[in-house]
């Protein structure tokens, strides 16, 4: 279903939400712009800047609990949950919602990130141009979001907002809160064709879908070594990814122990003893085989997996890397399409 | 009653901060503390003492001729012995004096008084006997000093992150320093402070340490990258890391 | 390929209890102990699954079930002293309370029983490698007549590292006139060791096997891997007739956590045991 609407009716929408839903959203605090929870439609920063942290935070926090349990053996399955509106999501950070969906519900639902999910209505924010030089979001194709919203905002002239309702949530959602006319096919039609142009000579990467089989073959791609030799493995890669999720578990009692907590904390395949076992042995010594590891999660491993690329080239790595190390560096070694001689 | 571990603090050379962190707790805490250990030996809050320590908390750095004396000692006398903070995990900021010369150092600090004892360079206590667990930090998070008191008496091993303070930065959301132009050593030191110093308008100056394997030559280039000279590239890792073989390979003394 | 998508499970990550009602020392580092569910029914595993086993306020570790399937709600794990979990375990005792999540894992499953069905069965074992090889020895021993014969090759580095004495007593004894046999080594023997010398790889020549009509099971330490796979493919065994348990570093032992993830492969999913067909390219795992 396709609405039309304007920002004013928007903030309306939203500031009536509010009173029954938490609402996430762009905000800018300090300098910094960041997602986060608004007390009013006013917080929100209407306008598209790439954030340290994406989305996932809302479902995948950096720190949860998993367990709380006593002394006497009470063990209770934690979950914390509220009923959440994410709102002005790029698409970038769509499909990498999109693709933590799919990771967390594969085999064993992880009922932490699920229940979460589930209770969370998407209203997406399409970008008509790049937000800045560090993403690349076009080489794979991300910046348009096939799915991963229940709403998405497509941003026309005056303040106007074509509406497509996505899925059954969002139009519960839509008649509630938001006031708005029926939008015209051709409208967006016509939206899309200005987006594509505007996107006309950013290419996506050269021989994208064979990437699997390309990386596969280029496990010693003199890239890597060139590359890794500058990595700090501090891991700020993989903290700031939207398709990042690896985590680690901790126990603890409190200091009087009679109660404890498991954890789950953010981890990274970047850091040294990712994968170092008790007796010393670590499987992935080096910081080039940490490397190749993340961006194959990325280009081989996950996207075999997910049938699309795995980074969505948000270029969150890009910003937050200082020794200038970006998965779009080494996938255009990869495919040859820097036409560079790495050797 | 005694039969709750007996818990001993000793200090060296450093300014007796750690020490006063490590009992800045709330009621609750130090109630919950003392219930599991007994604290024989704290010169800061009591002036009892015994004979031998279940786990024997050390501060400053070893920095005198005869503090190599006591600290073997207090080893002998003690089951477990850990470091508190950066004097005595990495000599911490004693170390400094490490880079002057014995007698430009006593004519610097103590001018005209040449009777006074030569020190020995500042080293950690892990240079001269042998640690059990490490509590870094200028000055200690109380909170991994509770943590290590936790794991010690549960007979797990005490770890200390492996990771480094940029992984906590980017947990907190904040923009790197470097983006204002600021120098941080984050990428190379050990996490475990929640980032406090780039979380709260600062910058990391190395206060815990360099991480295992640390990509030295790697964070050098990048401060130098951001507009330092090799020589003030080097100089950011005097405060904290003299100790450093990675950084600092030869023994000035 | 397609993702199997599912509803989330409320129980993932929650442990259920169990007394351990049997410990047996083994050496200094490694014991034997006795787990009793506290509900009824079975754990339901394949030999070659592992639990991850919880102690509250420690952690959790991913021990191998040491025992084969049966009905009751009885299983045996084993345990080398080496870190947080492994090492508090070792000071419980009989009556004491675990926690168990699992069974998990791809363990040895219908398929694999059916490949081994009338074959010469080479089970391969270095040290502790013992442990995740008894759940299935223990299971084909009394079934030996489904097999062509079975043949347990056995390599440890001192005697007193040789895990169940008892039960390596027994299998010698039960070898003579049946078509089981237990061959062993020791890299450094005691004066009365009457038995072979050397290092594993060293019993290969001496069992008489076809190659293709066997199927070879190897756990062991990872240099062990190496070497003994080299002397099977000198014998011109068949890639697919080689099964092995490899283990990686785990956390959640679901798929989740990202720890044991070797190139593709998610040992905690597609492991611990592998065809060597299977994983041969997977240059992270081997
Ligand atoms: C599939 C599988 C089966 C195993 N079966 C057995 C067995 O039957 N008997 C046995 O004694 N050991 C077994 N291990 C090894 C055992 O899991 C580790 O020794 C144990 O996790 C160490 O945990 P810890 O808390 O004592 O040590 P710590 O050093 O405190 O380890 C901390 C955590 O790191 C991880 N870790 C550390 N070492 C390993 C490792 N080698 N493998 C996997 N994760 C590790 C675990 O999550 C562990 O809890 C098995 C490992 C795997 C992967
Ligand atoms: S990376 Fe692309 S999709 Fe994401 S916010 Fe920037 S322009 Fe939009
Ligand atoms: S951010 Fe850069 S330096 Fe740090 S781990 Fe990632 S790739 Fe390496
Ligand atoms: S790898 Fe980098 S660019 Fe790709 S999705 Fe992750 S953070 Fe974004
Ligand atoms: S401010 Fe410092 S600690 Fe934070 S991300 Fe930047 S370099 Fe790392
Ligand atoms: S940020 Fe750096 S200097 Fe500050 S407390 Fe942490 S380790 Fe010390
Ligand atoms: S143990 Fe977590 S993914 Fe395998």
């Amino acid at each position: 279903m396709l609405l039309k609407t304007t920002k004013t009716a928007l903030l309306k929408g939203i500031d009536q939400v509010l009173s029954t839903y938490q609402v996430a959203a762009l905000t800018k605090q300090d300098s910094r712009v960041l997602y986060n929870y608004v007390k009013t439609s006013h917080d929100i920063f209407w306008g598209c800047r790439p954030t340290v942290l994406p989305p996932k935070k809302f479902f995948f926090p950096p720190h949860e609990t998993l367990l709380d349990y006593t002394a006497d053996g009470q063990i209770i399955a934690k979950i914390e949950s509220k009923p959440l509106v994410l709102f002005g999501i790029h698409p970038c950070d769509l499909r990498g919602i999109q693709i933590l969906d799919e990771a967390f519900a594969d085999l064993h639902g992880d009922p932490n990130y699920l229940e979460r999910r589930e209770k969370a209505i998407i209203i997406g924010l399409d970008c008509h141009q790049t937000c800045d030089q560090d993403s690349f979001c076009y080489k794979v194709g991300a910046h348009y979001a096939k799915t991963g919203y229940d709403i998405m905002l497509y941003p026309l002239k005056d303040d106007q907002y074509l509406v497509e309702v996505a899925t059954d949530r969002g139009n519960v959602f839509a008649e509630q809160f938001l006031r708005a006319i029926k939008g015209e096919e051709k409208e967006l039609e016509e939206y899309q064709q200005a987006k594509a142009k505007a996107f006309e000579s950013l290419k996506p990467f050269k021989d994208l879908e064979k990437f699997p089989e390309l990386f596969q073959e280029n496990t010693h791609h003199p890239v890597w070594e060139h590359e890794g030799a500058r990595c700090l493995s501090c891991g700020s890669c993989v903290m700031v990814c939207p398709t990042c999720y690896c985590f680690n578990v901790t126990d603890d009692w409190e200091l009087n122990m009679r109660a404890g907590k498991r954890q789950r904390h953010w981890d990274a395949c970047m850091l040294h003893d990712f994968t170092t076992v008790a007796t010393g042995e670590n499987f992935r010594p080096t910081a080039t085989a940490r490397l190749h590891h993340r961006i194959n999660r990325k280009f081989n491993y996950l996207m075999k997996k997910h049938g699309q690329s795995v980074c969505v080239g948000c270029g969150r790595c890009v910003r937050a890397c200082l020794a200038d190390i970006s998965p779009k560096t080494i996938a255009e070694a990869i495919n040859g399409e820097d036409e560079k001689e790495w050797n | 009653m005694s039969k709750k571990p007996k818990v001993a603090f000793f200090d060296f050379t450093g300014c007796e901060g750690c020490q006063l962190c490590a009992v800045d707790l709330t009621p609750e805490q130090l109630f919950d503390l003392l219930a599991l250990v007994d604290i024989v030996e704290f010169r800061e809050v009591m002036t009892d003492k015994a004979e031998s320590y279940d786990i024997a908390f050390i501060e400053g750095s070893i920095s005198r001729k005869p503090d190599e004396e006591k600290i073997k000692d207090i080893r002998a006398r003690s089951k477990l012995l850990v470091t508190l903070g950066a004097c005595s995990t990495i000599a911490g900021v004693n170390a400094l004096r490490n880079f002057y010369p014995d007698d430009k150092l006593l004519h610097l600090v103590y001018p005209g008084h040449p009777e006074i004892d030569r020190t020995t360079i500042a080293r950690g206590v892990s240079e001269v006997v042998k640690v059990d667990a490490m509590i870094p930090g200028c000055p200690i998070d109380t909170h991994e000093f509770l943590r290590v008191v936790k794991d010690l008496l549960l007979g797990k091993k005490p770890e200390i992150p492996t990771y480094p303070v940029c992984v906590e930065c980017k947990m907190n959301e904040n923009t790197c320093v470097y983006e204002k132009g600021i120098h941080c050593l984050g990428p190379v030191i050990r996490a475990g402070c929640n980032a406090i110093c780039p979380s709260n308008g600062g910058y990391c100056f190395g206060c815990r340490g360099a991480i295992p394997k640390a990509n030295i030559e790697s964070m050098k280039e990048i401060l130098q990258k951001y507009n330092l000279s090799a020589a003030d590239a080097l100089d950011k890792f005097k405060l904290f890391l003299e100790r450093d073989k990675e950084i600092f390979p030869d023994d000035k003394n | 390929m397609e993702l199997a998508l599912v509803q989330s499970n409320a129980k993932l990550y929650l442990p259920e209890p169990a007394r351990i009602v049997k410990v047996r020392n083994f050496t200094e580092h490694e014991k034997f102990f006795q787990i009793e569910l506290l509900r009824k029914g079975s754990l339901g595993h394949d030999p070659g699954q592992f639990v991850e086993v919880s102690i509250l306020g420690i952690g959790e570790a991913p021990i191998s079930i040491a025992s084969p399937p049966d009905s009751g709600n009885r299983f045996d794990l084993c345990a080398r002293a080496v870190g947080d979990v492994t090492k508090k375990l070792f000071t419980f005792k009989k009556n004491d309370l675990i926690y168990i999540r699992g069974p998990f894992g791809h363990g040895f499953d219908d398929k694999i029983f059916q490949r081994m069905r009338g074959k010469h069965l080479l089970f391969i074992a270095g040290g502790i490698g013992y442990f995740p090889l008894r759940s299935l020895i223990n299971q084909v021993i009394p079934n030996a007549k489904n097999y062509k014969k079975i043949s347990i090759l056995y390599g440890c580095k001192t005697s007193q590292d040789r895990m169940f004495p008892d039960e390596l007593k027994k299998i010698h004894h039960l070898s003579v006139g049946s078509n089981v046999e237990l061959l062993e080594t020791l890299d450094h023997p005691e004066a009365d060791w009457t038995g072979n010398v050397g290092v594993i790889t060293t019993l290969i020549p001496k069992i008489d096997f076809d190659p293709a009509e066997t199927i070879a099971i190897i756990v062991g330490p990872p240099i062990m891997y190496k070497f003994v796979l080299t002397s099977l493919m000198d014998k011109h065994m068949p890639k697919e007739n080689i099964y092995m348990s490899l283990e990686r570093r785990m956390k959640c032992g679901v798929g989740k956590c990202g720890h044991c993830q070797m190139e593709g492969v998610y040992v905690c999913q597609k492991g611990p045991v592998f065809n060597y067909a299977d994983v041969e390219h997977n240059e992270e795992l081997f």
